[in-house]
């Protein structure tokens, strides 16, 4: 810290020695030279200059690049997902029922659909829909494998989303998830590596590459919004210390989401007081997350504050109350992939070397869980000529 | 302009068009019209019951009834509309091919009231029930009806502004009733509205009394 506020009190004496080097080479007149001090105090130019250091500041947090892993086990995951939306509605066969016009098999009236649906006749033809189907299902195998670069997801993207926007009454918000994901992957360079593109290009299926980090930060920009905005939608009191954070209990009483009968939530009602008090304030003090990002990426700045964020690697809480928050959805409600893609866009809140460390580890574990299975396979095989005796 | 000032500019121009990007996901944030905007849907009894609460609480604010703060809440709902109009405009195109939609309302409001479909046939003169949730004994297109996208449908069916939606819905499943029960002579469908209970009163073992709204009877001629 003190080498810091030295290195941060140099600058303005090397400003100022180099200013008067300038000075003793150039005549200058008495006057000349006091106006220069008076322009330079002057309030203008100086919030001239924070403005030019605020907007420098973006410039270069923008123009940050930082290795494709990243982005790239995100894209595998939100192609994933996206197969697991597609398949399961096909699986349930209610492709027809929910997505189809009446005239056609769907059980009520649908509208035009969205500018790319109605454009190929709408609900109520259903090759179109079909059509699309099959297109977002392809697609979405080929953003899983990376495949057909940022063409493969923008055409998903669109597919994708014409079907969804057929029928907002079955449509969730995982569906806007995938649809924001798909779009920041269109701008990243997001099949650099972990892709068939890379396999295609070096022969190997992963490289070591340097990409843009900005759509990253804009996916957990995303991903912050949407917790913000959704606690501050929890409007009802139930969500808060006036309602008795009754919320959560209120939401397993009704069949709707449940995954099983929950009446027993009674006999423990003080523990969903408690989950619902952490849910509402770790969605309400989400944004707080945005401060905690730029502390980390100013850490050379001095300030109690900031010293004090920087201590222990909030994100980890982040993610850990997040990622326990979604583990509960899933085990008690059947939201669809909500909690998956949710959890996908957690990928994006570490940098990508240490998701590489992460990738290392489970390498390793896999390796040496295969390496002990073969060993002993081959140990299984020498034995049983020595432990039968062939019966005579 | 040369390669070289592109370039030059471009690190600039980009930090504009994230801006732009980021603007947009906040303003398409903001709570759409529909949640807002017709006064027939704040007469639902999950809102009136929250508008209740929000009175008891609120009484230090001098609101004496709940139709006070429900009329100065609709007067800031409205103010709150022409300020979203202009806001959005620019967005909406961007959002319109790119997909980045936003609608972040999600358990904004828990049920204090809980609706179900129930599907019966009649069959030898008497009704047999053919689907009830959460049942194994009647589970008539249970695999379906637990899909998250029929959840979602299903949960909207039990809010009076979707009534078209259920009577849709009602005559398809009554169809799909008819082929696979052929011996009925008639299908019903019904909603099953019930309160739901406060946890002291399940613990002592009360069961919710509710009542059935909207039957829908149909003879299988009629939806086959």
């Amino acid at each position: 810290m003190t080498r810091r506020r030295k290195q941060a009190r140099k600058p303005s004496n090397k400003r100022a020695s180099r200013s008067d080097e300038q000075a003793a080479r150039r005549p200058r007149t008495h006057s000349v030279a006091n106006s220069e001090d008076a322009a330079d105090s002057r309030p203008e130019p100086q919030a001239r200059r924070r403005i030019v250091r605020w907007w420098l500041f973006w410039v270069a947090l923008f123009s940050q690049r930082e290795s494709g892993t990243g982005l790239a086990v995100f894209r595998i995951a939100i192609g994933l997902v996206l197969l697991y939306s597609l398949l399961s509605i096909l699986a349930a066969g209610l492709i027809d029922v929910l997505w189809l016009d009446i005239a056609h098999g769907g059980y009520g009236p649908l509208g035009h659909g969205n500018w790319l649906l109605s454009r190929l006749g709408g609900p109520g033809n259903p090759s179109a829909v079909y059509g699309l189907y099959i297109i977002a299902l392809l697609g979405a195998l080929a953003t899983t494998i990376g495949f057909g670069g940022r063409i493969a997801i923008f055409i998903t993207l669109q597919t994708y989303n014409a079907l969804v926007s057929i029928n907002p009454n079955v449509s969730g918000g995982y569906d806007l998830l995938l649809t924001n994901a798909l779009w920041l992957l269109v701008l990243a360079d997001a099949t650099a590596t972990h892709s068939v593109r890379c396999r295609r290009k070096t022969g190997k299926w992963t490289q070591t590459v340097e990409i843009p980090a900005w759509p990253r930060y804009l996916i957990v920009f995303q991903l912050l919004v949407v917790y913000t905005a959704t606690g501050l939608y929890k409007l009802s009191a139930d969500w808060t210390p006036a309602g008795g954070y009754s919320a959560l209990y209120h939401v397993f009483q009704d069949p709707t989401w449940r995954r099983f009968s929950m009446e027993w939530t009674a006999s423990i009602y003080p523990l969903t007081q408690l989950a619902t008090a952490i849910v509402w304030h770790f969605e309400t003090g989400a944004w707080l997350m945005f401060l905690v990002y730029y502390y980390r990426y100013t850490r050379d700045r001095h300030g109690r504050v900031r010293a004090l964020f920087n201590r222990w690697d909030v994100r980890k809480l982040f993610v850990l109350i997040g990622g326990s928050m979604h583990a509960g959805i899933l085990l008690t409600m059947n939201v669809g992939p909500f909690s998956w893609v949710t959890l996908a866009y957690y990928i994006c809140f570490f940098q990508p070397n240490e998701i590489e460390r992460v990738l290392k580890r489970i390498s390793a574990t896999v390796h040496r869980l295969s390496g002990r299975r073969s060993r002993l396979a081959s140990e299984r095989v020498e034995r049983p000529q020595d432990a039968i005796t062939p019966a005579r | 302009m040369s390669i070289e000032r592109i370039r030059k500019a471009w690190p600039h121009v980009r930090v504009v068009l994230i801006g732009l990007h980021a603007l947009a996901v906040v303003a398409l944030t903001l709570p759409t019209p529909h949640s807002v905007a017709n006064r027939q849907d704040w007469q639902n009894p999950n809102m009136q019951a929250d508008l209740q609460q929000w009175t008891d609480r609120l009484g230090w604010l001098g609101y004496d009834s709940k139709e006070e703060l429900e009329n100065d809440l609709w007067r800031l709902a409205q103010s709150y509309l022409q300020f979203r109009k202009v806001i959005i405009k620019p967005f909406q195109i961007y959002s319109k091919y790119s997909g980045t939609r936003q609608g972040w309302r999600m358990f904004a409001n828990p049920r204090v009231r809980s609706a179900e479909l129930h599907i019966d046939i009649h069959v030898d003169g008497r009704w047999i029930p053919v689907y009830r949730p959460e049942s194994s004994e009647y589970d008539f297109w249970d695999t379906k009806f637990r899909h998250n996208r029929f959840r979602k449908l299903l949960g909207r069916i039990g809010n009076k502004k979707h009534i078209n939606t259920y009577r849709f819905l009602a005559r398809f499943l009554a169809g799909r009733a008819a082929h696979a029960f052929p011996d009925a002579d008639h299908i019903r469908c019904r909603l099953y509205r019930y309160p739901i209970l406060p946890p002291e009163r399940v613990r002592a073992g009360d069961t919710p009394k509710g009542a059935y709204e909207l039957p829908m009877v149909f003879k299988p001629e009629d939806v086959r």
